[in-house]
């Protein structure tokens, strides 16, 4: 079985002659194959969301999310092979709970991402482990700062004013650099990012959908909560009808 | 605490008794820092071991922790809470650490090997968060958060001077005039104190170190 990485891609243990380790390289392939993901730094808070296909009718509503609440204050959005998305949550959410245990206060966003990194990253050592194939989005406020994080499955974490992952990832970035982000509130990013997932799903329009969101902001006093069902999809319908519109040619 | 009850017997048959820091000591927050003082005597039993000592403890720049109880267990835990602090604050990327997880670290670890140990910290400092702020752990490991606080065997001499001296948001020369006096009356009182007191004042762009000596005490017995 020949492939780009013949030989040198059985093990996370194994460089290849160019300086690669293909078996992080193929987790960073297995989360572009996930569900677009995306996180947008607004001027009054942090907005999170993903999209994820549902495959079957029999699925309930609103079940299997993909955003999750790590503390009060932080929360995350996983994409790629989500059990291993989840498996870090797990693990994020302990390393909060005994930080504030031992030090007496909620873990800084920094600090939790670093943690969440340095775990990600411990599976790129080991023979008998795999790099999780999933990545971490991270979003959180401390004292008066919101902070956006990203890790990817090979432990690499950094901050960003606004980071998409998955399948849609390149589409919402062109789109999102066509908004200014210190003028819209989180309220507004709502329309704009369910207009973008949307857009993304070109190939597979037909197939149904369902998009999650969770917000931390001025609004929902610092605390992450997930956007308001009827207020996302009201904007969800919204700008279907807009993208409708605009391909009629209106 | 039953491991330390049979060093203290044992030693008490030999006739020397384990160091201990028979103490006064107190913190008091004022307007824009914190005061922290203490006598200077470590007794063995009866014999006074050192004099001059130094129960200030620096834990940070701006966190001080005053010890009283075992002189071993206190000296351990400071140095244990010092090198988890500093780890922390480098981690953290920040310069002045809140007071409330150095008083944080203290508790857990007092309350932990409660059994073994018999350590009484006030814990004492300024961070850019919550200003001035004064914590108590004593024996047992639990923890609270008090304008002032006073520990140690003399401080059953002052808690009436105490109470009816101390005001909230005072400058920082009534707070320290309020630590001398209220040391000096500990010390002229309690047997296991005595010596000099000395005295340290916190505040957000450094600290000052000073001491009383003794023919400057104002109330000598």
């Amino acid at each position: 079985m020949s492939g780009a990485g013949t030989g040198y891609d059985l093990s996370p243990t194994t460089y290849n002659p160019e300086g690669r380790v293909f078996q992080v390289d193929y987790a960073i392939k297995a989360t572009e194959n996930g569900g677009t993901i995306i996180g947008l730094k607004c001027r009054d808070g942090i907005l999170l969301a993903g999209e994820k296909n549902v495959v079957s009718r029999m699925m309930m509503e609103g079940s299997n999310k993909y955003i999750f609440g790590v503390t009060k204050e932080i929360g995350a959005v996983i994409t790629g092979v989500i059990p291993d998305g989840k498996s870090v949550i797990m693990r994020a959410r302990q390393e909060a709970s005994q930080y504030s245990e031992f030090y007496g206060q909620q873990i800084k966003p920094t600090v939790l991402a670093d943690r969440v990194a340095q775990f990600m990253y411990l599976f790129t050592l080991y023979g008998g482990l795999r790099p999780f194939g999933s990545t971490i989005m991270l979003a959180g406020k401390y004292q008066n700062d919101y902070r956006l994080f990203m890790v990817d499955p090979s432990g690499a974490m950094f901050e960003y004013y606004s980071c998409t992952a998955g399948k849609g990832s390149q589409v919402c970035r062109t789109e999102i650099d066509k908004l200014r982000l210190e003028d819209i509130t989180v309220r507004d990013a709502v329309y704009h990012v369910c207009r973008m997932l949307i857009k993304s799903r070109e190939e597979t329009r037909d197939k149904r959908y369902e998009i999650d969101m969770g917000w931390v902001s001025e609004e929902s006093f610092g605390l992450f909560v997930p956007v308001p069902t009827e207020f996302r999809k009201e904007m969800e319908n919204k700008a279907k009808e807009d993208i409708e519109r605009e391909e009629r040619g209106e | 605490m039953a491991a330390v009850g049979l060093i203290d017997s044992i030693s008490e048959l030999s006739g020397m008794g384990v160091e201990k820091t028979g103490t006064s000591i107190m913190a008091v927050t004022f307007n824009g820092g914190v005061v922290v003082g203490a006598d200077s005597r470590t007794t063995s039993g009866t014999y006074i071991a050192s004099r001059v000592s130094d129960k200030l403890e620096p834990i940070h720049s701006r966190i001080f922790c005053l010890r009283s109880g075992v002189s071993s267990h206190t000296q351990t835990l400071a140095k244990y809470v010092r090198n988890y602090l500093s780890q922390y604050a480098v981690n953290e990327n920040s310069e002045y650490p809140e007071v409330g997880v150095a008083a944080r670290l203290f508790q857990v670890m007092n309350y932990s090997n409660k059994d073994f140990l018999r350590a009484s910290i006030i814990v004492a400092g300024w961070d850019p968060v919550q200003g001035s702020q004064v914590y108590e752990i004593p024996l047992g490991g639990s923890m609270v958060q008090v304008p002032f606080a006073i520990s140690g065997s003399g401080s059953g001499y002052i808690y009436g001077y105490c109470d009816a001296n101390w005001r909230p948001n005072m400058s920082e020369n009534e707070a320290v005039e309020f630590v001398k006096n209220a040391l000096s009356l500990a010390m002229s009182r309690d047997g296991s104190s005595g010596g000099i007191s000395r005295y340290a004042v916190i505040r957000p762009d450094g600290v000052t170190r000073n001491y009383v000596s003794q023919s400057d005490l104002p109330y000598r017995g």
